[in-house]
């Protein structure tokens, strides 16, 4: 096996799954490179509540036989606890792969996203972590479009070789939802992997949809937000992160969802506890950004 | 406006000869003249009026595969299930048609119609009314084949025409400014509409060829939603005029689709490129003229009928693009966010030092 991609679903849309699955039957790197294979694993951390329906819906893709296809379920341990332990799961199916995809359920990878990937990969030795483009609406940090160098790689569509997975150790399950993607490209980097976007890779992102508003969006943003704050220790961003987080927190819940942060540093250590200068990359400036925008 | 007489013999006198058969008319591709007859009946069928397909129409040429295929991409991870592409090639390659048409099996649960338009002359109206006369789909819409739209732009634009009950819908526009190799370097919102005014759009074309969505059951007849043929430049915006002039539309106030600009302007019909010469810059220029004076005959034919127009007064023309003040601010705003962070750091200074003197 070359490629496990692992796609997390909770209270999933499961036409858009089905959508997205079908494309990744239809992906031209089975034409172009018969020898690549890729299987797919999802994982319903809704504790299996879809996962009979959408093994249904999937059976009924045409040449879905092609993909092998496994359903796992889970209570919801967040986005990347989830991927860790989809990751885990490969890793004891199969004896090796090369490389890792993290694939979100609300998007819909574009024919020949896979190809483009591997093959960006390939040219720069897997000496780095790959995301695809998001397609319609951009995410708006800068990227190279020749080199392909970013800032930090988006984990919607987030392509990471087998080995590199291994040595960063995955996701923080320190963050339930959001921000999870910005570590681990700061950690990627912190190792000295490179942080690509592959710009001819489209992966289309019902981005024109997402509403601050709704539901826990914002809470859980800035909640991710203040543990990033606190795991790279810029002062001035959590003091933004705790002032923003008021309006949907009492004082008394932030105290303890600080106290909580602070012990789980006990045990783990800060990233940058050894390094006196903080490296560029590292950029809360840019706010929730974490990067120089193009608008 | 006027109407064309009827060519059939119903109406003439008994015991009338016959006049001499007119000369047949140039066939038109295949696709064309078997849809033909059968689409024009069906507008006004029962059966159409509860079919629920859109079809996007997107005109192609030679050598625009990718940015094709990007569009295509885009109708398809549409949010709205019934929808149709109707891809219309302008080009003589046999060969760049049958790729087109291998596009279905990249997406087979959507269907694509592929017409081929054999010609090298620039036919982009034409093209247009192929598409139409073939469409299935009791709504239509187009799409540049370098443009794409977001994924509720069909269904906020159905959903806005069966709530209002109008003829025809549209939604906003964002524009992405990309460099050569398709790198968006900035995103402006310079055509902004969220109130419709036939008096500007009299003035001047602000709507783009994707943002609206027309219901052809709606219409008296299919052809009109034809694009006017004479036309090769803003060839949409006579069949807009005429639309709008019998039909006020809904408007969206949500961006649902993205016209894509390139930096240097080539992917666009004002590109006059720095290469030109004088004489092919000349020819240009004396098209843009005739298409100017073409569109001024037609809104004397549109208007023929109607005697007060000449009284109406016209607001200035609509600034499409430009620097405002408002633009600058806000591009500048960015700079904000330095303030903020020293506000926060100069914040984060007062805790720590009210720590230490607590201490």
């Amino acid at each position: 096996m070359n490629l496990v991609i692992g796609i997390l679903i909770y209270k999933a849309d499961l036409e858009m799954l089905r959508k997205n699955v079908s494309m990744l039957v239809r992906q031209s790197i089975n034409y172009l490179r018969p020898d690549f294979k890729y299987s797919l694993i999802i994982q319903d951390n809704d504790s299996g509540v879809q996962a009979e329906e959408a093994e249904k819906i999937l059976s009924r893709i045409p040449e879905i036989e092609k993909l092998p296809l496994e359903i796992l379920s889970s209570r919801n341990v967040g986005f990347g606890a989830g991927h860790n332990h989809i990751f885990t799961a490969a890793s004891e199916a199969f004896e090796n792969f090369d490389y890792y995809l993290c694939l979100n359920p609300d998007g819909i990878p574009h024919f020949r996203m896979i190809e483009k990937l591997v093959s960006f990969a390939s040219s720069h030795n897997d000496n780095g972590i790959f995301e695809a483009r998001q397609f319609p609406v951009e995410h708006p940090k800068t990227y190279n479009p020749v080199t392909g160098r970013t800032d930090w790689c988006s984990g919607c569509s987030l392509m990471i070789p087998k080995n590199i997975y291994q040595e960063i150790e995955g996701f923080d399950d320190l963050f339930f939802l959001y921000m999870e993607d910005v570590d681990l490209s700061w950690r990627a980097r912190l190792r000295g992997f490179g942080t690509y976007t592959v710009h001819d890779a489209l992966f289309f992102h019902a981005l024109g949809e997402f509403n601050l508003g709704a539901d826990n969006t914002e809470r859980n943003m800035l909640i991710s937000g203040l543990k990033l704050g606190w795991k790279y220790q810029d002062m001035p961003f959590k003091t933004m992160m705790r002032d923003l987080l008021t309006k949907h927190m009492s004082e008394y819940e932030i105290e303890q969802l600080e106290e909580n942060i602070q012990e789980h540093f006990k045990q783990n250590p800060y990233p940058l506890a050894r390094t006196k200068i903080r490296p560029p990359f590292i950029n809360f400036s840019a706010g929730m950004s974490f990067a120089s925008t193009r608008w | 406006m006027a109407r064309r007489g009827s060519s059939g013999s119903r109406n003439r006198p008994a015991g009338a000869v016959n006049p001499p058969a007119p000369p047949p008319p140039p066939p038109p591709p295949q696709q064309q003249q078997q849809r033909q007859p059968q689409q024009q009946s069906l507008i006004h069928e029962p059966e159409f009026h509860r079919n629920e397909t859109v079809s996007i129409i997107i005109r192609t040429i030679d050598g625009r595969f990718d940015s094709l295929e990007r569009a295509l991409f885009s109708i398809y991870c549409n949010d709205y299930p019934n929808k149709e592409a109707v891809i219309v090639y302008q080009g003589l390659s046999e060969k760049y048609a049958e790729e087109l048409a291998s596009l279905r099996q990249i997406y087979p649960d959507m269907p694509i119609q592929v017409i081929h338009n054999p010609t090298e002359h620039d036919e982009r109206a034409k093209n247009a009314n192929h598409g139409i006369m073939s469409a299935h789909g009791k709504y239509i819409g187009f799409l540049d084949d370098d443009d794409v739209i977001l994924s509720h732009h069909i269904s906020r634009l159905v959903h806005a025409i069966r709530k209002t009950g109008r003829a025809w819908a549209y939604g906003q526009v964002c524009l992405d400014i990309e460099d050569k190799i398709g790198y968006v370097t900035r995103k402006e919102h310079p055509f902004l509409n969220a109130e419709f005014s036939f008096l500007r759009l009299w003035q001047q074309n602000f709507l783009q060829n994707h943002c609206f969505l027309i219901d052809l059951s709606k219409l008296p007849d299919r052809k009109f939603a034809f694009f006017v043929e004479s036309l090769n430049k803003h060839e949409d915006y006579g069949m807009l005029l005429r639309l709008a002039l019998h039909f006020e539309p809904a408007v969206l106030p949500d961006v649902t689709c993205i016209y894509k600009l390139r930096k240097d302007g080539s992917n666009t019909i004002m590109h006059f490129g720095l290469s030109l010469s004088e004489t092919a810059r000349k020819e240009k220029e004396e098209e843009w003229e005739l298409a100017d004076a073409e569109i001024r005959r037609l809104k004397n034919e549109l208007t023929s009928d109607i005697y007060w127009f000449r009284e109406v007064k016209f607001p200035a023309p609509y600034v499409v693009y430009s620097n405002t003040f408002m633009g600058y601010l806000k591009n500048h705003l960015k700079k904000y966010g330095l303030v903020r962070r020293a506000w926060y750091y100069f914040k984060a200074a007062r805790i720590k030092v009210r720590g230490i003197i607590g201490k």
